[in-house]
């Protein structure tokens, strides 16, 4: 799974994450109501359960167990624990509060928590603040990329054959920030999630742990 | 005397004769199951020296970790292996495959086909968890007086020693380290971290073996 994704990274990085792809887009003829775009971001795609988290950060690999849990509705514990069982971040999320129940000293980093904040809070609520929306052609792959504009920063979201939200990219002109890579399951939860920021060495993979 | 009346001066009695029973027989339980040893010290030699005739160990593991928010507890098992002086492979294999190896100074994990390593000393966390790991298998975490409080229990068939951190770096991380020593041979079967939130990890140790030959090819990822 790990490998496809790196995989599946690298065709993307090197067919579709140019400075020009963006650009080559073309607009749609399709027309997207506000409430066709809140169905588009409304799915749970990381639900209560354990994932196998790779992480790289500055330069450094580690990997985990991400365990997310639902404790009301919308209000999240996330917990990352070492594979030998020592919790090295622990987290309480709500669509307004990010909480840092716990954090080992080597993460206490706020750019770093800003970063984490930002990107659980997306994946966990797909919720991508823009002024206006877009319905763009990829013509060469022949598919639909929904763009929401929010000033200087551009979200595309990509979807699967099921028509289903499978990558998210922020663009910021025409550079790419950071993407957002979904795998999902028959039911819409995710499968795997990578998380790769382009101008800052941090990039996540989780993969969802199916019991034995 | 009706009915009501002899309930009413009966039912409260019933309940203090009941209260009382259940203190002594679930009160005694208690005590026999987790006894305070007052003196240690032939148990301290024994564990001694136990481990310095143990020069490898090869057993499986089963790693269970409780989070009290969770209603079901993560399980993973896999392989560990130990060689003196400061070897160990913890190879987990389910629910995923992933390697750790302390090779003396260094840390080593390999996670599919990503191998990262970094030096112990390097981080504080990995070291204090690496001498604690350590420690417990090569007893010497008995020495370990300026960074742990001991307390020792019996309980059945096993030896319970109580570890409460002392040294802050421990004590941010964790509340108590049970380790669980068997009565009869010294092995030692299970490691308990409890971290201050309650949360824990429980180690079992399964199929011990003790120094069979071991060769160190598995302690180098490559």
């Amino acid at each position: 799974m790990k490998k496809y994704l790196i995989l599946s990274s690298f065709v993307f990085f090197f067919t579709s994450c140019s400075p020009f792809y963006y650009n080559s887009l073309l607009k749609s003829n399709k027309n997207i109501s506000s409430g066709e775009i809140n169905q588009i971001l409304s799915p749970k795609v990381l639900v209560s359960s354990k994932y196998v988290a790779h992480v790289s950060a500055l330069g450094k690999e580690f990997s985990g167990i991400f365990v997310i849990r639902e404790l009301d509705k919308d209000v999240y514990r996330l917990m990352l624990i070492t594979h030998t069982g020592v919790t090295i971040l622990s987290l309480e999320v709500t669509p307004d509060k990010f909480t840092v129940l716990y954090c080992i000293e080597q993460l206490n980093n706020k750019y770093f928590l800003n970063l984490v904040n930002n990107d659980i809070s997306t994946v966990l609520y797909l919720r991508i603040k823009y002024k206006s929306a877009l319905m763009m052609k990829d013509v060469k792959n022949n598919s639909d990329i929904l763009k929401l504009d929010n000033d200087e920063i551009q979200y595309y979201c990509f979807f699967d054959d099921r028509e289903r939200i499978s990558r998210i990219d922020e663009v910021s002109g025409s550079d790419l920030k950071k993407k957002i890579l979904f795998t999902l399951e028959n039911d819409g939860s995710a499968k795997s999630i990578e998380i790769a920021h382009n101008d800052y060495p941090l990039n996540l993979i989780l993969e969802r742990i199916v019991d034995e | 005397m009706t009915f009501y009346k002899s309930i009413s001066i009966y039912f409260p009695r019933a309940v203090v004769i009941f209260v009382i029973i259940a203190i002594n027989l679930f009160g005694k339980g208690d005590t026999t199951s987790n006894k305070v040893i007052i003196d240690p010290s032939i148990i301290i030699k024994r564990i001694n020296e136990v481990s310095k005739s143990i020069k490898s160990i090869e057993c499986d593991f089963i790693q269970i970790k409780h989070l009290s928010y969770l209603s079901e507890n993560i399980t993973s098992r896999g392989a560990f292996y130990y060689k003196r002086e400061n070897l160990i492979r913890w190879e987990y294999t389910s629910p995923y495959r992933y390697i750790i190896v302390i090779n003396r100074d260094k840390f080593i994990m390999k996670d599919g086909k990503t191998i990262s390593s970094f030096d112990i000393k390097s981080n504080e966390l990995f070291s204090e968890l690496n001498d604690i790991i350590l420690g417990c298998i090569k007893g010497d975490i008995l020495k370990s007086e300026t960074k742990f409080k001991f307390s020792f229990f019996q309980t059945g068939s096993i030896y319970v020693i109580n570890l409460i951190p002392v040294a802050p770096k421990i004590k941010e991380i964790f509340k108590s380290i049970e380790i669980y020593f068997n009565k009869s041979n010294f092995d030692l079967t299970d490691l308990k971290m409890v971290e201050n939130t309650g949360d824990f990890t429980k180690i079992q140790f399964i199929n011990r073996k003790y120094n069979v030959n071991m060769n160190e090819e598995i302690f180098n990822i490559k």
